[in-house]
């Protein structure tokens, strides 16, 4: 598992791993810090777990956590040795120190942050610590690090090394993101530089939540901003593939829109309102819970007419995103007259070269394909295959998309050899851009597996279907409709390949995904 | 083969210590000679002091081996002084300093090392010692007396006490800040019984306090700096170089001690301007020192020589950096060993050496906004920034990204490894 995420995103994972492991064993006797980066936990974890194994046996592993309010390093660290006649007698050991990463950056009302007060003791700490002749691996983000820089320069100037592992997958937040609560923020809490990637950490933000809260009424109309902001924080960050823990993060999201939609509701915001329960109906829609997302569809559009006119982009916007549950649902005739609308309405109001237009093509092109209209549907795919490399470049999530939809089409249509090539490439696409954990990932490892099947290649799709399934399950959960697809496919290919099964008398059922 | 070739490069990746040679054992072993003019400059200071009670400040830049030189200095004064040589850091907790309790900590290690050095103090005086310090720090009264045959570790547990106990320090603040005097009278006498009783005047070296915050440099040396220099005999304090830059407190630290400051410099293997030449003259005399630093740590079997020049340029004169770059080039090697347990030979060349400096590179390249890069590449340009006293500069400065070289004149250049950075910005 690990070797693959290492070799995914570069070889420089694997050599990092490789640096800190002989490392460690390097400095058996010594004081070594070794200040090790990564922004997701989960696979921060296995990383530990790994070198825990692999380093030689006679070096013992220790787990040091850091205590929260007080974050003394060397307090942590003399409490396990403290405890442990090994250590004392300076037995080989890498002592491993995690819990920096809970530590929250905001002051929250304190004179001086958790951070802060943990780059106090490191700064002040290098003569104590060298009572302790180990490797001290200190795993931080890199929202510490930066931080840690500044803040603890000495501590910085005395490390024996830096190793950095990176994830698609992040705990962090960028101050971009946060700029919109601006408002709600005291003034050294707010970002001073907008490009900083690793402004806070998730669990900074939801601190910084409770502290508004705890300081407005729950009635107050500001807080709808607030939460609709918040919600669109993880919203973004589950498109992109960040979001540490997918259905968390994913029940965060809808869990604000909702709290946005009560007080909006009651505040008659209704511009923002319509926002609301549109993302809210499209966060349903992609959890599968597609009666819940109708009426907050009808809504919005509603709102969006009265508002803005029957002649205004996001009237356009809710009328695809409507027209696109309801292919979900498979109510095709339904969705084609929305589809079209959307696009007419578009390309009059956006021009012809804009991303949106694309995404009205590619939609429409894929209920055609749904509905067997083939012909139809790949001069669509191809234009807007086209449209998106040129408008938002060849490294871009839409051209996976784009890329996936016509190898459909051609799997549909049983050119099974120009369809791999492209299943493969907007595999490799999604992978690279939105991560491993990523349900588009699971998609186009199930489509893929499904032209296997298509061609016979069972023992090549099955592999491929696991993976899928456990990614879906992981990601989306085992109920949804996605995940009961690939687990039905996987079903009717065990059947096909079971030894008592007649393959003269099945008949073939395997499902795509769009 | 290989296991001997694992063996040589871990043992080498140990002694690139980055700490400061403190035991003497460290010393024995990779001790060059360096820094021989400042030991010089520091030892006619205290040794010149009229009335035997001169204070002297002590600064220079992170890395350039300020705390294995006063631990030498110390050592070396052994024999004709009373020295007491401690880390600020392992008496007070950082976000608890401030002149009272320095000048505590003063009286705490005076007694800790006449007792440790087994100091005949006449017994009515040691007891008085004793009970005073066991009021201020309210250890028990019975505990004294039951220590008092072993009173080295009554100070170990006062030490101990004031470290961890911030009542404890709460309420000796409270008691002396307005009576400083009767405190630094306690001390006087403490190290006048010490005089007498060793015979030799009393030395304190204090470091580690230039590992402070400037705010909070500022709030001790400011209203302060007076109440630190009232003790009655030689005192060396550490404090961060930026404090020199400070319009406010150099002339206030000047007036004070008499302009006792000394700097140690990086040191310097070019002469202004000589290394944009092409071939540029390097000072023999500097890159040597930095050679036998390497030599004494890294076997010349496993560095090509003509690298290792390589690296010491890299390093920019700075200590700490020569032994990182050497640290980082090991790592590599022991990386590709495990890699390749069956090969027999390894060198660090070139080529190793580029991949380490790389890795150094990132390290540097994290903290860097925009006014940085402006900054650095106006310093590369000129030597000298626009202005030296603003913030972001200092940060830098203090960050090595800017070393500070000394002449007549003092000058700046962008750290070796930094001006890549410059390069990849499109800067230069």
């Amino acid at each position: 598992m690990i070797s693959q995420e290492m070799a995914e995103p570069e070889d420089k994972n694997l050599e990092n791993y490789e640096d800190l492991l002989v490392t460690i064993e390097a400095s058996q006797g010594v004081l070594s810090l070794l200040i090790a980066v990564c922004d997701d936990s989960n696979f921060r974890d296995r990383i530990i777990a790994r070198y825990e194994i692999e380093i030689g046996s006679d070096i013992r592993n220790y787990r040091v956590e850091l205590p929260r309010g007080e974050p003394s390093i060397r307090a942590a660290i003399a409490e396990v040795v403290q405890a442990d006649e090994y250590l004392q007698n300076g037995g080989n050991a890498v002592l491993t120190v995690t819990g920096a990463e809970k530590l929250y950056f905001l002051k929250l009302g304190a004179e001086r942050s958790e951070q802060e007060i943990f780059f106090g003791y490191l700064q002040w700490t290098r003569e104590a610590l060298r009572e302790f002749p180990y490797p001290i691996v200190i795993w931080v983000t890199n929202q510490i690090l930066i931080n840690l820089i500044k803040k603890a320069p000495d501590f910085w100037s005395w490390r024996k090394g830096v190793f950095r592992f990176e994830s698609k997958k992040t705990a962090l937040i960028s101050a971009k993101e946060i700029t919109p609560l601006q408002l709600f923020l005291e003034r050294d809490e707010s970002p001073n530089n907008d490009d900083n990637p690793y402004f806070l950490s998730v669990e900074d933000l939801q601190q910084l939540i409770q502290q508004i809260e705890g300081k407005r009424s729950a009635e107050d109309p500001l807080l709808a901003n607030l939460y609709a902001r918040i919600g669109d924080i993880y919203n973004r960050r589950l498109q992109r593939g960040e979001a540490q823990d997918y259905q968390k993060e994913q029940a965060l999201a809808i869990n604000y829109f909702r709290k946005a939609i009560a007080l909006q509701k009651k505040s008659g915001l209704e511009a923002d309102l319509s926002y609301s329960l549109h993302n809210l109906a499209y966060l349903y829609n992609s959890q599968g819970r597609y009666s819940e997302a109708e009426p907050l569809y009808l809504q919005a559009l509603e709102l969006r007419k009265r508002l803005l006119g029957d002649e205004h982009p996001d009237v356009a916007t809710s009328l695809n995103n409507l027209a696109s549950l309801y292919y979900s649902q498979g109510r095709y005739s339904e969705a084609e007259p929305l589809y079209l609308q959307a696009l007419e309405l578009r390309k009059r109001l956006l021009g012809d070269e804009h991303p949106d237009v694309a995404t009205s093509l590619n939609n429409l092109a894929n209920l055609y394909n749904s509905q067997g209209r083939y012909s139809e549907a790949e001069p669509l795919y191809l234009q807007a295959l086209e449209l998106t490399k040129r408008l938002l470049g060849d490294e871009h999530p839409n051209v996976a998309a784009s890329l996936h939809n016509l190898a459909n089409l051609y799997n549909s249509q049983g050119r099974y050899s120009e369809a791999e090539p492209l299943y493969l490439q907007a595999l490799e696409l999604r992978k690279r851009l939105l991560g491993d954990e990523h349900p588009d990932v699971a998609t186009s490892l199930n489509n893929l597996a499904s032209l296997y099947y298509s061609q016979g290649r069972y023992s090549e799709a099955e592999p491929l279907l696991l993976q899928a399934l456990e990614l879906t399950k992981r990601t989306l959960g085992s109920n949804h409709p996605q995940t009961i697809t690939i687990r039905k496919n996987l079903e009717n290919l065990r059947a096909e390949i079971s030894p008592t099964n007649n393959s003269e008398s099945t008949d073939s059922t395997q499902s795509k995904e769009g | 083969m290989s296991g001997d070739l694992l063996k040589v490069f871990q043992e080498a990746y140990r002694n690139l210590e980055l700490l400061p040679l403190l035991e003497q054992r460290e010393l024995d072993k990779f001790r060059v000679d360096y820094g021989r003019e400042i030991i010089e400059e520091l030892e006619q200071l205290v040794e010149d002091s009229p009335s035997g009670d001169g204070k002297i400040i002590f600064t220079g830049h992170r890395g350039c081996g300020k705390s294995t030189l006063l631990a030498e200095f110390g050592r070396w004064l052994d024999d004709r002084y009373f020295v007491v040589s401690f880390s600020i850091s392992d008496t007070i907790e950082m976000s608890d300093i401030n002149h009272i309790n320095i000048l505590f900590a003063i009286a705490v290690n005076l007694m800790y090392e006449a007792e440790k050095q087994q100091v005949q103090i006449p017994p009515a005086n040691k007891n008085a010692i004793h009970k005073w310090f066991a009021s201020k720090t309210r250890i028990e009264e019975e505990k004294v007396q039951a220590e008092t045959s072993v009173g080295f570790d009554l100070f170990k547990i006062i030490s101990g006490k004031l470290k961890a106990d911030a009542v404890v320090r709460q309420e000796i603040k409270q008691e002396f800040e307005r009576k400083v005097s009767d405190l630094v009278a306690r001390i006087n006498e403490i190290a006048a019984v010490i005089q007498v009783a060793s015979k030799k005047d009393v030395l304190v070296i204090i470091d580690d306090l230039d590992k402070l915050e400037l705010a909070r440099v500022d709030e001790i040396y400011r209203d302060n700096i007076k109440a630190l220099c009232l003790p009655g005999f030689r005192i060396i304090y550490t404090i961060p170089i930026a404090v020199l830059r400070d319009k406010f407190l150099r002339p206030l630290i000047e007036t004070e001690t008499n302009d006792q400051i000394v700097v140690m410099p990086v040191l310097k293997l070019f002469e202004k301007g000589q290394s944009r030449l092409p071939n540029p003259a390097i000072r023999m005399e500097a890159k040597d020192i930095l050679c036998q630093i390497l030599n004494k740590r890294i076997s010349s079997q496993l560095l090509e020589p003509q690298t290792a020049e390589k690296m010491v340029l890299m390093s920019g004169g700075v200590l700490r950096e020569l032994i990182r770059i050497a640290n980082e080039c090991c790592r590599i090697c022991l990386r590709l060993i495990r890699r390749q347990p069956a090969q027999t030979a390894m060198m660090i060349d070139d080529a190793i050496l580029d991949k380490a400096v790389n890795g150094i590179r990132n390290d540097f390249a994290i903290p860097l906004g925009k006014v940085d890069y402006e900054i650095l590449h106006k310093t590369y340009q000129q030597f000298t920034p626009d202005d030296p006293k603003q913030p972001e500069f200092l940060d830098l400065l203090h960050g090595l990204y800017v070393l500070e070289y000394r002449n007549r004149q003092n000058w700046y250049d962008v750290h070796p490894i930094v001006i890549e950075l410059l390069r990849e910005q499109g800067l230069i």
